[in-house]
């Protein structure tokens, strides 16, 4: 993080894809179809539309002002105390942010492989290495997205597909039940996390080299569909495979790989399935630690952006270990509270900032 | 409770041997951030160690659930949230 490092349209896609899908691949299809049953798909898709809309307003916003991130436009078109005002809420949320995914991998693991490790033992080896890789830079993360892409969606692609003969399509019907209320529950809460969340790249998004600029909606565009297409995949498997289950049985795709069975020569691969998907995690978690660096340095007006990362990474440890551990209120923050508080601290500053450009950028062509 | 003080400890400590080269020549502005972080780092280890629920960020997150609880009652009427 030495010099001001750039990346291609692609690169940025890719990391946006491996964002979106690094988590939400594992943790949204039981929540989804527990609220809405065989009606998960619809409330992927309507939350998919929310996702394209936030999207839209962040490559505006982009167009507005290439080379400036977030708080450098906030500051332009609001004023410095406002930026202070309306960005703070973004800064905390970022840092639990953080904590949220590292305490999401630490459930996984003690739910699933590590039953007796305790769970900060898991958590301090995931934030070293996710500190280690913040440090590395966005050039560096962005060439390692190409390959842990590829991993991880291999192993989804190779689990979907061995699952093949386990697949009951008429798990798929009824598909509303109990009406539109369930899906639009579970719409919110597919809203909440992941699509809201794309908002942050706000931050990141003028690294892009120059020439790639005319490029960047497009790349972003078609990461978004690819997200969703196989968050869709994933889901509709899911309810195939595990029926009324679905909805009971935490990480699906963990779940899906535990029922692999092939000659007797493939089978309990579920271990190897899910270190690739722990690739997901922390890759999100490693991003989201680098572009929350790049954000409070920014915010504060910082010289050494290097210098906050290490106190910075160990906050957000002591966050993941104090707040939430149990799991029962994670669940209720994830499900019910996440969307309303990323729609406060994350949508509500980007929306503001997308009116006030486009009203303003209006008004000087009226005047002229 | 020795073995999250333990871990704690270690930890600080690889911190501060890695950032004290770092924070020697940074500019005021800078070293006063890294004390604030540092202040809000020992609030939380010393949270973490003690297994004291103090306040934290969930408390104010907490504060949107009745809202939040609002919301999805608005979405999907035939739910009930306790």
């Amino acid at each position: 993080m030495r010099k001001q490092e750039r990346i291609s349209s692609v690169q940025m896609s890719m990391l946006f894809l491996i964002f979106m899908t690094g988590s939400s691949i594992v943790i949204i299809p039981a929540p989804l179809t527990g609220m809405a049953g065989n009606g998960a798909w619809i409330s992927l898709l309507i939350a998919y539309t929310l996702g394209m809309l936030l999207m839209t307003a962040l490559l505006y916003l982009y167009r507005q002002f290439p080379d400036k991130s977030i708080v450098e436009y906030s500051r332009i078109t609001l004023g410095n105390g406002l930026t202070m005002i309306i960005l703070l809420p973004f800064t905390f949320v970022m840092f639990w942010n953080v904590a949220g995914i590292v305490i999401e991998i630490g459930t996984f693991f003690k739910s699933t492989m590590l039953k007796e490790t305790p769970t900060y033992a898991v958590s301090t080896l995931f934030f070293i290495t996710i500190a280690l890789s913040a440090l590395a830079g966005i050039e560096v993360m962005a060439r390692m997205a190409a390959v842990l892409l590829a991993l991880m969606f291999g192993c989804i692609i190779l689990v979907l597909a061995l699952v093949g003969p386990l697949y009951h399509p008429e798990y798929l019907l009824p598909v509303l039940p109990d009406g539109i209320g369930p899906v639009l529950h579970a719409a919110y809460i597919a809203y909440g996390f992941p699509y809201s969340e794309l908002v942050i790249f706000a931050v990141i998004l003028p690294l892009i080299k120059m020439k790639d600029k005319s490029k960047v909606g497009k790349h972003m565009y078609l990461a978004l569909i690819v997200n969703t297409l196989t968050t869709l995949a994933s889901v509709i498997c899911s309810i195939m495979v595990l029926g009324p289950l679905s909805g009971d049985l935490k990480y699906s795709l963990y779940q899906l790989a535990r029922l692999i069975f092939v000659q007797e020569v493939i089978e309990r691969i579920e271990s190897v399935i899910g270190f690739s998907l722990i690739v997901g995690f922390y890759f999100k978690a490693s991003l989201l630690l680098l572009i929350l660096i790049k954000f409070l340095a920014q915010l504060l007006r910082l010289n050494s952006e290097r210098l906050l990362v290490f106190p910075v990474a160990f906050i957000c440890l002591m966050l993941s270990l104090t707040t939430y551990t149990n799991e029962a209120d994670l669940e209720e923050v994830v499900n019910i509270t996440w969307p309303l508080l990323n729609n406060i601290a994350y949508v509500f500053p980007m929306l503001l900032l997308a009116f006030v450009a486009f009203m303003r950028k209006h008004s000087k062509r009226g005047k002229s | 409770m020795f073995g999250r003080l333990l871990c704690v400890l270690v930890l600080a400590a690889a911190m501060l041997i890695c950032d004290i080269p770092k924070f020697k020549i940074a500019a005021p502005r800078d070293r006063v951030v890294y004390g604030a972080l540092f202040v809000v780092l020992a609030y939380l280890s010393f949270l973490f160690i003690s297994s004291i629920h103090g306040p934290n960020v969930d408390s104010v997150f907490n504060l949107l659930a009745a809202p939040a609880k609002q919301i999805i009652q608005w979405l999907d009427p035939a739910k009930s949230l306790s």
